[in-house]
């Protein structure tokens, strides 16, 4: 009746995808293509970039219950012809990853830096599975979110390794975004670069009211 | 059915009898009398073990625990039985929540017994591993335990990071934090945890090469 040498890592193996299942439903769903916690190469990434994708998903109930604020998304002319859903459902997201910044400062008391370090390494993911690798699909919208969120993070008094990480990978991105898009639609994808941006700058977080956290 | 007399369920769980006669009397254990002597169907004592370990799964000394475990497990494995997987599901989920430390002790101790058996002790699968067929089923899933193992306690400790994060906000913002997920959306994916490319083995004469 004991169990034999083969039921036993079998066993292992079903309690750690209920372990693997809790702590994906932890992570940012957004960003999950990107990353395999299965495996073991990916373990680094997923440690250095834990706080912004633990944060981003605990932000989502949290502008639920009114804590975020993120301003709307003001387009300019040209953009409000280009306007959909998926449009406004990244300048969500935006305001969501500003959240997951603040957060991290506010309540686990990391610094900006780190915070920004936890992002860029997931982007620097992005740009290999989109563009290098090519085995996710081209996203304009989602990619304009990103750009948007490094180009007001660069303004942050980085120190230089991470300042240079994240300027090199910008100019990458934009390149790749630029080879993808015709000249019309990347006059649109600067449009909504910039009308992202100043939701990111806009986005806040309250403290909650009877909170003695200061 | 399978019935087990006392003596041998005794053995089995790592108890004297005593304590297993006094374990069985405050539960509700059909007993059989047959020729004389005492037994108890298997079915029934895990049972009213799992019953016992939620209602109030501190009062279960660990010894039954793994045999409740063990005994899911080959249920699983050999029949695919799917109120098994159910049940190992709830065991998981109840230790995850109350003692996770529990949880990745029962885990940890799986591993290294297995690891015990496989690379240190079993003559038969070093012979199998030497004379070139190592491709049995023990050493795939020992070959895939290896390579997990060194990267095991930096996992565990990315799962707890992410909890504690969790709690820290919850608690700063008196909200229950993360939303729970549907059962469908779980089951969803489970389905893309399980899409694994197959693991690729060595054999001997490669391992030497």
């Amino acid at each position: 009746m004991s169990m034999t040498l083969k039921m036993r890592p079998q066993l292992v193996q079903e309690m750690r995808l209920e372990q693997r299942l809790r702590l994906r439903q932890m992570l940012a769903h957004d960003f999950m293509e990107f990353i395999n916690i299965e495996d073991d190469g990916d373990q680094e990434l997923l440690e250095e970039s834990l706080p912004f994708l633990v944060l981003h998903e605990v932000s989502h109930p949290l502008h639920d219950a009114g804590y975020v604020t993120i301003p709307p998304l003001r387009p300019s002319r040209r953009l409000q012809e280009y306007m959909d859903v998926s449009v406004s459902q990244q300048a969500l997201e935006v305001g969501i990853d500003k959240s997951a910044l603040l957060i991290g400062q506010l309540v686990l008391q990391h610094s900006e830096q780190q915070m920004i370090q936890a992002q860029v390494a997931l982007v620097e993911r992005v740009y290999r599975d989109m563009f290098q690798l090519e085995v996710v699909p081209f996203h304009n919208k989602f990619l304009a979110r990103l750009q948007a969120e490094l180009a007001v993070q660069q303004e942050r008094g980085l120190d230089r390794e991470l300042y240079g990480r994240l300027t090199t990978l910008e100019k990458k991105i934009d390149e790749g975004v630029r080879q993808q898009l015709y000249r019309k639609n990347y006059g649109f994808h600067t449009d909504l670069i910039h009308a992202y941006q100043r939701v990111y700058r806009g986005t806040t977080v309250q403290l909650p009211k009877k909170s003695s956290h200061g | 059915m399978t019935l087990l007399t006392m003596l041998e369920l005794a053995e089995e769980l790592g108890l004297n009898q005593w304590e297993l006669a006094n374990l069985l009397g405050q539960g509700d254990v059909p007993y059989h009398h047959s020729l004389g002597t005492l037994s108890v169907s298997q079915e029934d004592f895990v049972e009213f073990a799992f019953e016992r370990f939620q209602s109030d799964y501190t009062t279960l000394p660990r010894p039954i625990l793994d045999h409740l475990i063990s005994f899911y497990a080959d249920r699983l494995t050999q029949d695919n039985d799917h109120q098994a997987r159910q049940r190992i599901q709830q065991i998981v989920d109840l230790l995850y929540e109350e003692d996770p430390g529990l949880l990745e002790q029962v885990l940890g101790e799986y591993d290294e017994l297995y690891h015990e058996l496989v690379y240190d002790n079993s003559e038969e699968l070093v012979r199998q591993k030497n004379s070139g067929w190592s491709v049995t089923e023990s050493v795939r899933y020992g070959e895939m335990l290896l390579v997990s193992k060194k990267n095991k306690g930096q996992y565990r400790n990315i799962t707890r990071q992410a909890r504690t994060m969790v709690k820290q906000v919850s608690d700063f913002f008196e909200v229950d934090l993360p939303e729970k997920i549907t059962t469908s959306k779980k089951r969803d994916v489970y389905a893309s945890i399980r899409v694994k490319p197959p693991l690729r083995y060595f054999t001997s004469e490669e391992e030497a090469a």
